[in-house]
């Protein structure tokens, strides 16, 4: 039981730092990125190669250098924010609207999916890369060493969670929403829409790559199976199921979510007949849950709080002031005296 | 040389039925203004329709008509349950865009519940090729073409002379001005969402007969080329669709005969980036004012 749990909770902790990049894309900004995924998948391919044994018998990649770990962590986000850079560059010029960067970004994750599964020299094609070694603790026991993975993966998502919190406080956090609600409007203030959005989007990008490289460090194995598109699906019904824009909302939603459709469908027992229903039933649920929702709840569990409620939100800011001001107004100027 | 005009003559073939698909995707768009990820799911309908009823009767034509029948009810379903109701709550089109995958994604695994995982099949009896000019084509492939060109003077002329087409490019013009000249708007949506529906249920139930074999992940890898049917062509325009189609299907072709089969597709999506970036507003046409949505 206590091994279940560890497991249950590392594979919560993969999903919960994933949603929270994809927060930023998209509950911060608006850009709706079905590659989000292919940043995570680069992200364990290059840990995976930096980290992992050379190309052998039934297994051919690129790389395989067998160096430490933190080259593999900083390799991974490194690539990931790369190749955010390009596909953001390519997707969020231009004039492309909602349905084309929807089209463009899917296209670019199909495309991405079949190269890698079908060109066995780059990433092993359909069977992935495999016998990448723990990153550390080479020694310790299986339960130990998930033990141990556990409470780390737990300090990185506080720590992520912290950053996120900060971004979305921050001017440029506030300057994404103002994007998101109204990009039109932002720019006619002046600001540089594009930079801004490919900011944020290189900013989601490298935290899908630290999820994938750390998944990969924990499992030792990475294939197409892992990958593919609906993966954004399940992390956008978590982000709409807890309240997009929200990192408090999006965690608590990706717990939500991942319990019930995750750990506790992974009880039910398979059918000899029909082996593959669960997996089934639980992929269209996932569907349903999401435009459920979108039709009845689109705010989510916990709403974002509307910018006057922040705390140091500049239109809380102002209401402080106004009646501090009025205080040290001179008697007898107060504004209902000045109309008689 | 024989190799590449055969590999022509599967292009054709392909885009036909690809301009189906993309004909009615065409026609949805210029009724909702946003991609329809949903769109596979017409043509999935249609082909496992014909699946479902291979034990009841081995006439083709009948299980194609009721596949046709299936998926056109689907599409009316899919805007009167859904999208409709969408509608009236958000005017938000990336959160329309979620709930058409959402469906999609329903839909597949709905598919994959009923028929299973595996690959199903669709019999067809075996055909012989044989020279059309310099095309190798079976007679199945030749029914085909004529039924995808019946299909496209059909539509186009129904479009273009009948009151159905008048009203119907006026709704696609602008919803608000046709209702106040008196056009039943929703009426004319519903209706079209039925020829939708046909349409990608006819392109289903041709590429079932040509693959053969498929799972249920048919409709998802062909809404993929479709996208980049329309898009090259030109969002809205059916002539547009139809010419993205043609050469969609010749690219698809060309590429699978001259680097590998495997890439087919990867050489058609390649062209749809190269188009979104360069001119995203298609081939056919001229002006940045069509693109909405």
């Amino acid at each position: 039981m206590f091994a279940f749990t560890v497991v249950a909770l590392i594979y919560l902790c993969f999903e919960l730092i994933l949603v929270l990049g994809l927060n930023i894309q998209y509950g911060l900004t608006g850009i709706l990125n079905l590659a989000y995924i292919i940043f995570y998948a680069i992200g364990a391919y290059i840990a995976g190669i930096l980290t992992g044994p050379p190309s052998s018998i039934g297994l051919t990649h690129i790389g395989g250098y067998e160096l430490p770990f933190y080259v593999g962590i900083a390799g991974a986000m490194g690539a990931a924010g790369v190749l955010a850079v390009v596909v953001g560059a390519f997707t969020l010029g231009r004039r492309l609207r909602a349905s084309y960067l929807a089209v463009g970004t899917l296209v670019i994750a199909v495309v991405a999916l079949q190269v890698v599964s079908q060109d066995l020299a780059l990433f092993n094609g359909q069977l992935g890369l495999l016998d990448v070694p723990q990153p550390f603790g080479r020694g310790m026991s299986g339960n130990g060493f998930s033990g141990l993975y556990c409470v780390i993966l737990i300090c990185i998502v506080i720590a992520l969670y912290v950053v996120c919190e900060r971004l979305r406080r921050s001017p440029f956090g506030r300057m994404l929403r103002a994007i998101r609600d109204d990009e039109i409007a932002t720019q006619v203030f002046g600001y540089a829409i594009f930079r801004m959005k490919l900011k944020a989007f290189v900013f989601g990008g490298v935290i899908s790559g630290l999820a994938g490289c750390l998944t990969m460090f924990y499992i030792g194995s990475f294939s197409p199976a892992g990958w593919s598109v609906y993966e954004v699906i399940f992390a956008l019904t978590c982000i709409f199921v807890g309240g997009a824009g929200n990192n408090l909302g999006v965690v608590v939603g990706t717990i939500i979510v991942e319990i019930v459709f995750v750990q506790l469908t992974s009880l039910v027992p398979t059918l000899q007949s029909n082996p593959e229903l669960v997996q089934l039933v639980r992929a269209g649920a996932i569907g349903l849950v999401l435009i459920l929702t979108l039709r009845f709840r689109p705010q989510g569990l916990i709403p974002e709080r509307p910018e006057q409620m922040a705390p140091d939100g500049p239109a809380l800011g102002a209401l402080r002031i106004r009646p501090l001001s009025a205080l040290s107004r001179p008697a007898g100027t107060s504004r209902r005296e000045k109309q008689i | 040389m024989s190799g590449l005009e055969q590999a022509i003559g599967f292009g054709i073939i392909t885009s036909a039925i690809l301009g189906l698909s993309a004909l009615a995707m065409t026609l949805q768009h210029s009724i909702t203004r946003h991609a329809n990820f949903a769109h596979g799911a017409f043509l999935t309908m249609a082909a496992y329709m014909m699946v479902a009823l291979q034990p009841i009767t081995s006439n083709l034509v009948v299980e194609a008509v009721i596949g046709i029948a299936a998926s056109a009810l689907l599409a009316v379903l899919l805007n009167v349950s859904v999208l409709q109701p969408f509608r009236k709550v958000t005017s938000n089109l990336t959160i329309l865009l979620i709930v058409t995958f959402a469906v999609e994604t329903i839909f597949e695994n709905g598919v994959g519940i009923g028929f299973g995982l595996n690959f199903a099949t669709v019999v067809v009896p075996t055909q012989v090729a044989h020279h059309v000019g310099p095309f190798l084509w079976t007679p199945l492939d030749e029914i085909i073409l004529a039924v995808a060109a019946a299909a496209f003077i059909s539509v186009f002329c129904v479009l273009k002379y009948t009151p159905f087409g008048r009203a119907q490019r006026a709704v696609a013009d602008d919803v608000t001005l046709a209702r106040v000249v008196g056009i039943r708007a929703n009426r004319v949506i519903t209706q079209t969402w039925l020829l939708v529906g046909a349409l990608g249920g006819l392109a289903g139930v041709t590429l079932a007969m040509t693959t053969g074999t498929f799972n249920i992940q048919l409709g998802f890898n062909y809404l993929l080329v479709t996208f980049a049917a329309v898009i090259v062509g030109g969002l809205g325009r059916p002539f547009g669709a139809l010419l993205g189609a043609a050469i969609i299907g010749i690219v698809t072709e060309l590429t699978g005969y001259y680097v590998s089969s495997g890439y087919a597709q990867v050489g058609a999506l390649v062209l749809l980036l190269l188009v979104l970036v360069t001119r995203p507003q298609g081939l056919l046409t001229s002006s940045a004012g069509e693109l909405r949505g």
